[in-house]
C-alpha cells in the first residue's frame, strides 16, 4: 500500500529518486550492451582459436601420415612435427588402441567418444575440460597403403583463451561500475541545477510560514528555474503587502478608537463615582457600562497587540527575577492567596530570564479564562527541570478535549458553548505569540486532577538577583 | 494641604471630564489644552506633578517633558498610546518620571499619581531620620537636598529618592526591583526602563557636578554606591 508521501520509496527526497533512477538506467543499459559484447567477442574469439587449432592439427595429421606412408616409426614421426608444435600435445594411435605418446603426455583425459569415432573413420574435435582447463581435442584417423590404421590426436589448451576472456570480461564490468558512477556524478550534479532553485523556494516557503515575509529569492540563469523565482518572489510581495495593509489597518483602527474610548471610560468613572446617587436602575446600569468598557478596552489592547505581532514591531524587555515572587505579585493583584494556589517543587526561588509585561498578560489571561470557562484556578505549580522553570496553570474544570487543544492558541477559537462570553478571541493567540517570542513555550494538557493545564516554561537566568 | 496637578490633554471633553473626576478625588487640578500654555504654567505656578499627554498638536508632549525638566524638579508622568515603547523611550530619557497607558481610567490615574507623590514626597511623620552621607555626598529628606563636599547637586524628586535609597542601603546592592517599590511604589513587576533611566540621569549629573562617588551596575543583580 502506497502512502501519501511517495509510496515505499517515500523516505528518499525527490533528487535522490531522480539520481537513483539514473544510476539504475544507466546501469542496466551498459549491463546490457556489455553482456551481449562480452558473449559476441567471446564466441568470435573462441570460433576463431577452435578453427585456428583445426587447422594447425590437419597440418600435422597430413604431416604425420607423409612420414608414417615413409616408413617412420610412429614415435619419431612425432618427435619429428614437434619442433613445429610444441604447445600441442600430439598422440598416434593404432587401431588395437596401442599409442604413441611424447613425453610428459596423458591420453587418458582425452573424451572415449572422440577416439571411438576416429577409429570409425570419422575426424572429431572436442572440448572439455579436465583440472579446471579446457582444452580442445581433435582426432584424424589415418590409413597407410599396407592397411596399418593410425588416430592422430592432437589436444591443445585454451586456458590462455578462457584468460583472455575473464580478462575482458572484467574490464567489460568495471567499464560498466564507472559508467554507473559517472552517471551518479551527472545525474546529481543535474539534479543540483534543477532542485536547487526549488529547495531555496522551500526554504523560503519554510521562512514565510516562520513569519519572514522579507524573503526574495536571487535571480537563476536558466530561463525557465528564473520563472520560478520571479512568480515567487512576486507572490511574497504580494503577500507582504496585503499583510501590510491589514496590520495597518488594523492598528490606525485600533488607535483611532483610543480617544473615544478614553472619553467614555472617564465618564463611565465620573458615573460610578456618583453611583450612590443614582437610582438603582441608574446604578445597574453604570455597573453595564463600567463592565463593558473594561472588556472593550482588553479587546482593543489585544487587537492593538496582534496588529503589532503582525507588522512586525514587538521588542522584548528581557529581566532576571525570580519566579515565586512574580506569581505572589501576580496573585496579590487578583486577590488569590499565595497559601491557597501556590506550589513549587523546588524550595529555591529560581531566578528566571522573562519579559515581565507580556508574563503578567499570559498569567492574567489564563487566570481570567479559568475563572470564565472553568470554575477558576485550582494550582498554579512550578516544576524545575534542569535550566527550565515551568509553570503549570490547572483549572478546577473538566479538561480540554485533545481535538480543541490542537486548535486552543488559534485566534478566534473559542468553545461552543462559551460563544456568549464576552472576549477578542485573541488571548490565548497573543499569549502563545508572547511565550515563544519571549519567554519559551506554552502548551497545553490535563492538569492531574483532570482539569485543563496550561504550562508556561521558562528559561533559568544566569545570576541570582 | 491640596495636591496641585498640572495636567495637559488637547481633547477638551476628556480632558474636561478627567479634571472633573481628579477634582471631586480631592487633587486641585490645573488643565491646559496646549503645549505652550503648559510651560507657561510650569514657570509661574508651583504644582506637585505634571501629567502630559504625549501626543499634542503644536509642541508636543515631548518636547514639553524636555523643556519643563529644565525648570522643574516635579515628578511628570506622560500618558502614551498603549505600548508605544518608542515613545515611552523618548519621555524617560527627556526626563518623564513614569508613564501611563491610554486609555486610563481616572480611578487608576488618581491611584498613581497618590503612589508617586506618597514616595517622593512621604509625609513628614514617616521619616524617621532625615540626613544620611556616604562619602563626600550627603543628602537631607527634609530640604530634598543633596549635596557633595557642600556644594549641591540639582536632582528631580524621581532622582533624589534614586540616590536616597542607593545611599541609605549601602553598602548593600539595591535591586532594580527595589527601587521601582521604594522609589514608585510598583511592586515586584514594574517596568525597569524607568530605573535605568533615572539611573542613567542620575550617573550624568553626578558626573557634572564631578562628584568622587559613582553608581556601579552589578550586573544581573542591581546598582550599588562605591567611592
Amino acid at each position: 500500500m502506497s502512502n501519501t508521501s511517495g509510496g515505499r520509496l517515500g523516505f528518499l527526497s525527490l533528487r535522490s529518486k531522480a539520481v537513483a533512477t539514473g544510476v539504475v538506467i544507466v546501469f542496466l543499459i551498459s549491463g546490457v550492451t556489455t553482456s551481449f559484447t562480452l558473449f559476441t567477442v567471446r564466441a568470435y574469439i573462441t570460433n576463431q582459436r577452435i578453427t585456428s587449432a583445426t587447422n594447425q592439427a590437419a597440418v600435422l595429421s597430413r604431416e604425420v601420415a607423409r612420414l608414417l606412408r615413409d616408413g617412420i616409426e610412429p614415435n619419431s614421426a612425432l618427435e619429428e612435427i614437434s619442433a613445429s608444435s610444441n604447445s600441442i600435445q600430439t598422440f598416434l594411435e593404432t587401431i588395437n588402441f596401442s599409442i604413441t605418446a611424447r613425453a610428459g603426455t596423458d591420453i587418458s583425459t582425452i573424451p572415449e567418444m572422440l577416439r571411438a569415432n576416429a577409429h570409425n573413420g570419422t575426424p572429431g574435435r572436442q572440448i572439455y575440460k579436465h583440472a579446471g582447463t579446457p582444452y580442445l581435442a581433435m582426432a584424424f584417423p589415418i590409413e597407410i597403403e599396407n592397411s596399418s590404421k593410425y588416430v592422430f590426436i592432437s589436444v591443445v589448451s585454451l586456458s590462455e583463451l578462457n584468460r583472455i576472456i575473464v580478462i575482458l570480461g572484467r574490464m567489460l564490468v568495471i567499464g560498466v561500475m564507472i559508467a554507473s558512477i559517472l552517471g551518479g556524478i551527472v545525474g546529481l550534479w543535474l539534479s543540483r541545477r534543477v532542485s536547487e532553485p526549488l529547495r531555496r523556494v522551500g526554504d523560503a516557503a519554510l521562512l514565510i510560514a516562520a513569519g519572514d515575509l522579507a524573503i526574495q529569492l536571487p535571480h537563476a540563469k536558466e530561463p525557465d528555474l528564473n520563472k520560478i523565482s520571479t512568480s515567487f518572489n512576486e507572490m511574497t510581495k504580494s503577500l507582504r503587502n496585503r499583510i501590510d495593509r491589514e496590520a495597518r489597518f488594523g492598528a490606525v483602527v485600533s488607535h483611532e478608537l483610543r480617544s473615544p474610548l478614553t472619553a467614555i471610560r472617564s465618564a463611565s468613572d465620573l458615573l460610578d463615582s456618583h453611583r450612590a446617587e443614582l437610582s438603582p436602575q441608574l446604578a445597574s446600569t453604570v455597573d453595564l457600562l463600567s463592565e463593558r468598557v473594561v472588556t472593550f478596552q482588553k479587546i482593543l489592547n489585544d487587537l492593538i497587540e496582534i496588529s503589532r505581532y503582525e507588522s512586525g514591531n514587538v521588542q522584548p524587555n528581557l529581566e532576571e527575577l525570580k519566579i515565586i515572587r512574580i506569581l505572589e505579585s501576580l496573585l496579590a493583584r487578583h486577590h488569590m492567596a499565595k497559601d491557597d494556589f501556590l506550589e513549587a517543587t523546588s524550595s529555591e526561588d529560581q531566578t528566571v530570564l522573562v519579559d515581565a509585561k507580556r508574563f503578567k498578560y499570559i498569567f492574567d489571561n489564563l487566570i481570567d479564562n479559568a475563572t470564565l470557562y472553568a470554575g477558576g484556578i485550582a494550582k498554579i505549580r512550578v516544576e524545575t527541570i534542569d535550566d527550565n522553570v515551568y509553570v503549570h496553570f490547572d483549572d478546577a474544570g473538566i479538561g480540554i478535549p485533545p481535538t480543541m487543544q490542537k486548535l486552543i492558541f488559534d485566534p478566534f477559537v473559542r468553545g461552543a458553548r462559551h460563544s456568549n462570553i464576552h472576549g477578542s478571541g485573541l488571548g490565548l493567540a497573543i499569549a502563545k505569540e508572547h511565550a515563544t517570542n519571549f519567554l519559551g513555550s506554552i502548551s497545553v494538557s490535563t492538569s492531574p486532577e483532570g482539569g485543563a493545564r496550561f504550562t508556561v516554561g521558562l528559561q533559568k537566568g544566569s545570576e541570582a538577583e | 494641604m491640596q495636591t496641585r496637578i498640572l495636567f495637559v490633554e488637547d481633547d477638551n471633553k476628556i480632558r474636561h471630564l478627567i479634571t472633573t473626576s481628579m477634582n471631586e478625588d480631592g487633587f486641585l487640578v490645573t488643565d491646559v489644552e496646549s503645549g505652550e500654555d503648559a510651560l507657561t504654567r510650569i514657570e509661574n505656578d508651583q504644582f506637585d506633578i505634571a501629567i502630559v499627554d504625549l501626543r499634542l498638536p503644536g509642541i508636543s508632549g515631548l518636547e514639553v517633558v524636555r523643556r519643563a525638566r529644565k525648570t522643574t524638579a516635579i515628578p511628570i508622568v506622560v500618558l502614551t498610546a498603549f505600548g508605544d515603547s518608542h515613545d515611552v523611550v523618548a519621555a524617560l530619557e527627556a526626563g518623564a518620571d513614569d508613564f501611563l497607558n491610554k486609555p486610563i481610567g481616572t480611578k487608576e490615574l488618581s491611584a498613581r499619581i497618590r503612589a508617586i507623590l506618597r514616595r517622593i514626597s512621604p509625609p513628614i511623620e514617616e521619616v524617621t531620620d532625615s540626613h544620611f552621607t556616604f562619602g563626600t555626598l550627603a543628602i537631607s529628606i527634609d530640604l530634598h537636598e543633596a549635596t557633595s563636599s557642600g556644594r549641591q547637586i540639582d536632582l528631580t524628586r524621581t532622582e533624589f529618592q534614586v540616590l536616597k535609597e542607593l545611599i541609605v542601603r549601602s553598602p548593600k546592592i539595591v535591586t532594580r526591583h527595589d527601587l521601582l517599590e521604594s522609589v514608585w511604589g510598583y511592586d515586584y513587576l514594574g517596568d525597569s526602563r524607568l530605573v535605568d533611566m533615572q539611573i542613567y540621569r542620575l550617573r550624568s549629573k553626578l558626573a557634572e557636578c564631578e562628584v568622587p562617588e559613582s553608581i556601579q551596575t552589578i550586573r544581573g543583580v542591581g546598582f550599588k554606591i562605591v567611592e
